[in-house]
């Protein structure tokens, strides 16, 4: 076994232990709701089950040990012998854990661990025997059941016939069959006849041997007759066992096909033969021979021979059109038209009646005449019929070609084919460049090969000729002759038609596709399509790990990661190009010298205007790339969603544990699984919401007890749901529990100073309820294991916020409290405006910006200390971003002399204030990435992007950066003497 | 003569692999495709026309077993059954015998190890040859 294959199997084993630990999971912890408890049992059983068996496979023996006991554990669930309590859950969720570390472990190390031994005793005690299933005695193998007998393979039967009865009647309409359709009624009818042969229907099986027998010939009259048979042998079957086997379909369809053939076939060939100038085309004629010749068929089966007679004859003639030449032609075709009129409206009769013996015989023989005059001039007109594009694949050819083949290239190319002494070979030439390889090719073309038939053919936007020639000589000796002519190469190529081999491989044919046939070293064939089918062969092997019943792909995050990396990495490329293509330095010199150059030098500016062209082809480019680049980012956004359900389904073993921690009893509900969020806040998530689901089962959810004394069921209900809506995504935690006091909350907000008692009585009690997520806020009164510590609701809000989001609070005293959680639907992604303070980019997130205004020195006002501007009749504090941000900060504050000030006023809730920067520059979307951590402590500071140019921007954070000028504006006010601006008031 | 066609039954990506690699490494063998569900090796059948399929029984969707049943009325392929679920002697082993399955093996263990490998591969190819009418395969 080769490592490589050793390595695939290991990461196979970690993928597909991964799925079951996460199924597992999910189904031990909460049977989902569209679940049944015994599919939930079902697929608990495969899971171990399968879990074992790779375990097994990979010299696991540990985890299969422990597989094996959950397993027989499952097992007896099944059967129930044993409910599937909470005492038989816990040890197999535990059993999970076990396993989880055993194939970590196992993948980490290649090598087998160990099972704890009190748990395979726990597990033993619940599966009730104690070691693995003792092979028992061989047994002799049991007689096979009499099928027929088994009412479940007759149903199953039944089905089938049921189901084939449509495929079968295909075969009715034999002349718009191709050999594939063929085939599809055989499969069907060969699948039948045997499952007929296995229940002892042998009568039926002969029917439909003889079918199949009937359409190996393509004989419409023996496929009718054994149709009629399998329509009375289903209808037998039909009323033994009690079941629709399609013989009503099938002796409706039967029916229906004769009225209809006859209706529409009459029609139809009448259409036909009153334009006798269309049949002169061969496929007017043929369509209108099988037409006939169903027709005939249709009426031996309602019993009108004679009629049947005429139109068989009819149809041979038709066969042998084209011969519209001949004299007695448009006689013929009146007197067709009429009998087939006079046909038409007998067989319509009811019952039908046949033709006159006398005038359809006299018609009979006149067309019998004509045929044996005309058939020494069809012999000749045979080797111009077409091919058919089946014909033509066959010969290794494209059936696109069907359009270059003349009648006389058909007449050559048939001769070709049915001359063992040539093949047929592809020649590609371009003949642009190089007259000698032109002139050379056409007189090579002219002398030594036999050239049946060319056309043009577009490769890099240029234009080939492709010619398919015969030759006798073999492959090399031709393509020697061909670099003779075209020494350099490049411009002649050559491949041999190989007639096409049926595939021998299912389920590589696929993946290869054809493959050229080299012509030779020095021509290396053009092969885009064997290019394409490389590619497909790399990346088949992926799909194999599709998750089952789905197109869904399952590609590791890092490689995401990593493709991601590399759009952005072009993305700079894209950008490096852009400030290439429109550096103004070019333009200028171009300028310049298209200045000197006056009407001086023709050529010179000849020259010069290729440049410039030159230039302006440049920037048409840069313009397409840079859109395509942005599609393409577009879509590689769109791999990084994942269902929300990722996060969610971590959460209810926890609630498990909790509730029984703390002796409670709660019901835990997950909706919108569904709803896709990037993958990145999937993981930013995850804490802030498992803070509130413990908040809400330590401090929201109460005992049973006290839940029956408020009136309550015992059981509380916790609901963890997304909604999406348009670009955001809600995400709520709810509980039924006690609610939030909010009269408490206030009280305690005042005592821990964060408000005055008369302001908080005038907040309350709606924002009242805010104080909860004031930093260090707490209203429990006891700290518990599982909270009151660590992060608060502060830590939550600011993590949410970090997102792009917003947390809102409903709650109602002793009905429950409810978070609701709206978030963008990419947190990656941020809408920001990019200005510039000294030499550094910095962002500002859209969301906090107002708007961008310009002032001039005399706009500047000192208010009760801080430099403020007059905004729409308002007085707007400004401060220096610079100064916000403690950065150093140069020049006079604030500005002097003549030029705008550039402010950008940050909007935080109801309040504004104006931050003035060097530069504004211009919005953007910046993909949001993990900022250095010793970046992230810097006050202000969201995360890091790059730019187009390659230049890192700081994204700042706009709630921090509110808190900074804030405090940037109280520091002015407390110093105002520092700033001795120009037109501070005396 | 054609070479024996394989399909092969397995819900689970690695058995294929596994399996797969073993019954490639017989040249007179062809495996000719692999189904991860009973719905999926149905339509392979119809198309593929294998004449051995092998087969698991625990699968999501449809069992082996129920797969067995639909196998004995379309298709003439000799069903051999790897399963660890289908012991000699157990009720799954008796009904697939019923149903027709030639034979019932065990699926591999020990693949990491080269000689166990070659032991375990060993059976199922010996299977397969039999069911096949081939001679047996050369011992390791």
């Amino acid at each position: 076994m080769s490592s490589e294959l050793i390595e695939t199997l290991w990461r196979q084993f970690g993928v597909e232990a991964g799925e079951h630990f996460d199924l597992l999971e999910k189904l031990l912890s909460a049977t989902p709701g569209n679940m049944t408890d015994s599919e939930r049992i079902a697929a608990l059983f495969r899971s171990f089950h399968s879990l074992k068996g790779a375990a097994r496979a990979m010299d696991l023996f540990a985890m299969e040990a422990v597989a094996h006991r959950a397993e027989t554990i499952l097992g007896r669930v099944r059967t129930g012998v044993l409910p599937l309590t909470e005492e038989v859950a816990a040890p197999l969720l535990d059993a999970l854990d076990v396993l989880r570390s055993l194939a970590e472990f196992g993948i980490r190390d290649r090598r087998d661990g160990q099972a704890p031994a009190d748990l395979l005793a726990r597990l033993d005690a619940l599966g009730g025997e104690t070691s693995a299933v003792k092979p028992g005695p061989a047994s002799p193998p049991p007689q096979p059941a009499r099928l027929h007998e088994n009412e479940r393979m007759l149903g199953l039967f039944v089905g089938l016939l049921h189901d084939g009865m449509a495929t079968l009647t295909r075969a009715l309409d034999l002349g718009s069959m191709d050999e594939e359709g063929l085939r599809t009624v055989d499969d069907t009818a060969d699948r039948l006849e045997l499952a007929c042969e296995r229940l002892n229907f042998l009568p039926f099986a002969d029917t439909l041997r003889r079918f199949r027998e009937a359409l190996a010939v393509r004989d419409a009259d023996g496929i009718l007759r054994e149709l009629q048979g399998v329509a009375t042998a289903s209808a037998r079957i039909g009323r033994l066992t009690g079941k629709d086997a399609g013989a009503a379909i099938l002796a409706t369809l039967l029916a229906d096909h004769n009225i209809q053939l006859l209706a529409q076939g009459s029609a139809r060939a009448d259409a036909l033969l009153a334009d006798p100038a269309s049949l002169a085309d061969g496929a007017a004629a043929r369509e209108l021979a099988g037409l006939l010749d169903r027709m005939a068929s249709t009426l031996d089966i309602v019993r009108l021979p004679r009629g049947s007679a005429l139109l068989r004859v009819l149809a041979d003639v038709m066969r042998r059109a084209p011969v519209a030449g001949h004299a007695d032609w448009p006689v013929l075709l009146a007197d067709a038209r009429s009998a087939l009129a006079d046909l038409a409206e007998r067989a319509s009769r009811d019952p039908a009646e046949d033709l006159d013996t006398d005038g359809s015989a006299a018609l009979e023989e006149r067309l019998r005449a004509f045929v044996d005059a005309v058939s020494a001039e069809m012999e000749a007109g045979e080797a111009r019929r077409p091919l058919s594009a089946d014909e033509l694949s066959g010969l290794g050819l494209d059936p696109g070609l069907l359009r270059f083949l003349s009648p006389d290239s058909t007449a050559d190319l048939r001769a070709a084919i049915a001359d063992p002494s040539v093949r047929l070979y592809e020649v590609t030439a371009f003949l642009e460049t190089s007259a000698e390889v032109a002139s050379g090719f056409v007189q090579w073309m002219g002398s030594k090969v036999r050239a049946i038939t060319n056309w043009p053919e577009f490769i890099d936007g240029k234009t080939w000729l492709r010619v398919l020639i015969a030759s006798p000589q073999e492959l090399p000796a031709l393509a020697d002759a061909l670099a003779g002519i075209d020494p350099g190469g490049g411009f002649l190529r050559i491949r041999s038609c190989t007639p096409s081999e049926p595939p021998a491989d299912g389920e590589e044919t696929s993946a290869t596709g054809p493959v050229e046939e080299a012509a030779s070293p020095a021509l290396p064939a053009v092969a885009p399509a064997v290019a394409a089918a490389t590619t497909a062969t790399s990346v088949a092997p992926v799909r194999s790990a599709a998750a089952p019943g789905g197109g869904v792909l399952r590609v590791p995050g890092e490689v995401v990661d990593r493709f991601m990396a590399r759009i952005d990495g072009m993305v700079l490329l894209s950008g490096d190009l852009n400030a290439t293509a429109n550096d103004l330095r070019l333009e200028k010199a171009l300028a310049a010298l298209a200045e000197r150059l006056g009407a001086g030098d023709p050529d010179l500016r000849a020259l010069q205007e290729a440049v410039e062209h030159h230039r302006r082809d440049l920037l048409d480019l840069d313009t397409q790339l840079s859109r395509s680049v942005d599609r393409l980012r577009e879509a590689a956004l769109d791999l990084r969603v994942v269902p929300i359900e990722t996060l969610f389904n971590q959460f209810p073993r926890v609630v498990r544990e909790l509730a029984r921690i703390q002796g409670k009893s709660v019901r835990f509900v997950m909706e919108g699984g569904e709803v896709r969020i990037d993958k990145s806040m999937v993981e930013t998530l995850y804490d802030p919401l498992m803070h509130m689901v413990r908040n809400a089962i330590d401090h929201g959810i109460e005992t049973p007890a006290d839940r029956e004394a408020a009136g309550k069921p015992p059981q509380a209900t916790l609901c963890l749901r997304a909604i999406q809506r348009n670009s955001r995504v809600v995400v709520e935690i709810a509980d039924d529990g006690r609610g939030i006091a909010t009269e408490s909350v206030r009280a305690k907000a005042v005592r821990q100073g964060l408000i005055g008692e008369d302001d908080s009585l005038q907040l309350w009690p709606e924002g009242a309820r805010e104080f909860i997520f004031a930093p260090g806020f707490s209203t429990a009164d006891t700290v518990t294991e599982t909270s009151g510590r660590g992060v608060g609701m502060d830590v939550v809000r600011n993590a949410i916020t970090r997102l792009g989001g917003s947390i809102a609070i409903r709650t109602r005293e002793g009905a429950g409290t409810a978070f609701a959680i709206d978030l963008p639907l990419s947190a990656a992604i941020l809408r920001t405006l990019l200005v510039q303070v000294d030499a550094q980019v910095l962002a500002i997130p859209d969301r906090f910006v107002e708007e961008v205004c310009g002032f001039t020195a005399d706009d500047f006002h000192l208010v009760s200390g801080c430099w403020t501007v007059l905004r729409r009749k308002r007085v707007l504090p400004v401060v220096r971003l610079a100064d916000a941000l403690g950065f150093p900060a140069e020049g006079e504050w604030p500005p002097v002399g003549p030029g705008q000030s550039l402010i950008v006023v940050l909007r935080h809730g109801n309040r504004r204030i104006g931050l003035e920067i060097d530069r504004l520059l211009r919005r953007g979307d910046l993909f949001v990435r993990e900022s250095h951590p010793g970046l992230a402590e810097v006050p202000g500071v969201g995360g890091v992007s790059l730019l187009n140019d390659g230049r890192i921007v700081i994204i700042l954070d706009g709630d921090e950066l509110y808190r900074l000028a804030s405090a940037a504006q109280r520091r002015e006010a407390a110093a105002p003497a520092h700033h001795p601006g120009p037109s501070t008031p005396s | 003569m054609a070479k024996p066609t394989i399909l092969l039954v397995d819900d689970s990506v690695l058995m294929r692999t596994i399996i797969g690699d073993i019954v490639r490494a017989d040249d007179e063998l062809s495996l000719v495709g692999a189904a991860e569900n009973g719905k999926v090796a149905l339509e392979m059948v119809k198309s593929l026309k294998p004449d051995i399929v092998l087969l698991d029984i625990e699968m999501p969707e449809m069992s082996g077993l129920e797969v067995m049943e639909h196998l004995s009325l379309m298709s003439r392929a000799k069903v051999i059954i790897i399963s660890s679920v289908a012991q000699v002697g157990s009720p799954e082993a008796t009904e697939a015998r019923a149903l027709g399955a030639v034979e019932i093996i065990a699926k591999p263990s020990g693949t990491m190890s080269l000689d166990l490998a070659h032991k375990k591969g060993h059976d199922i190819v010996a299977a397969i040859r039999r069911a096949a009418g081939l001679p047996p395969p050369v011992k390791p």
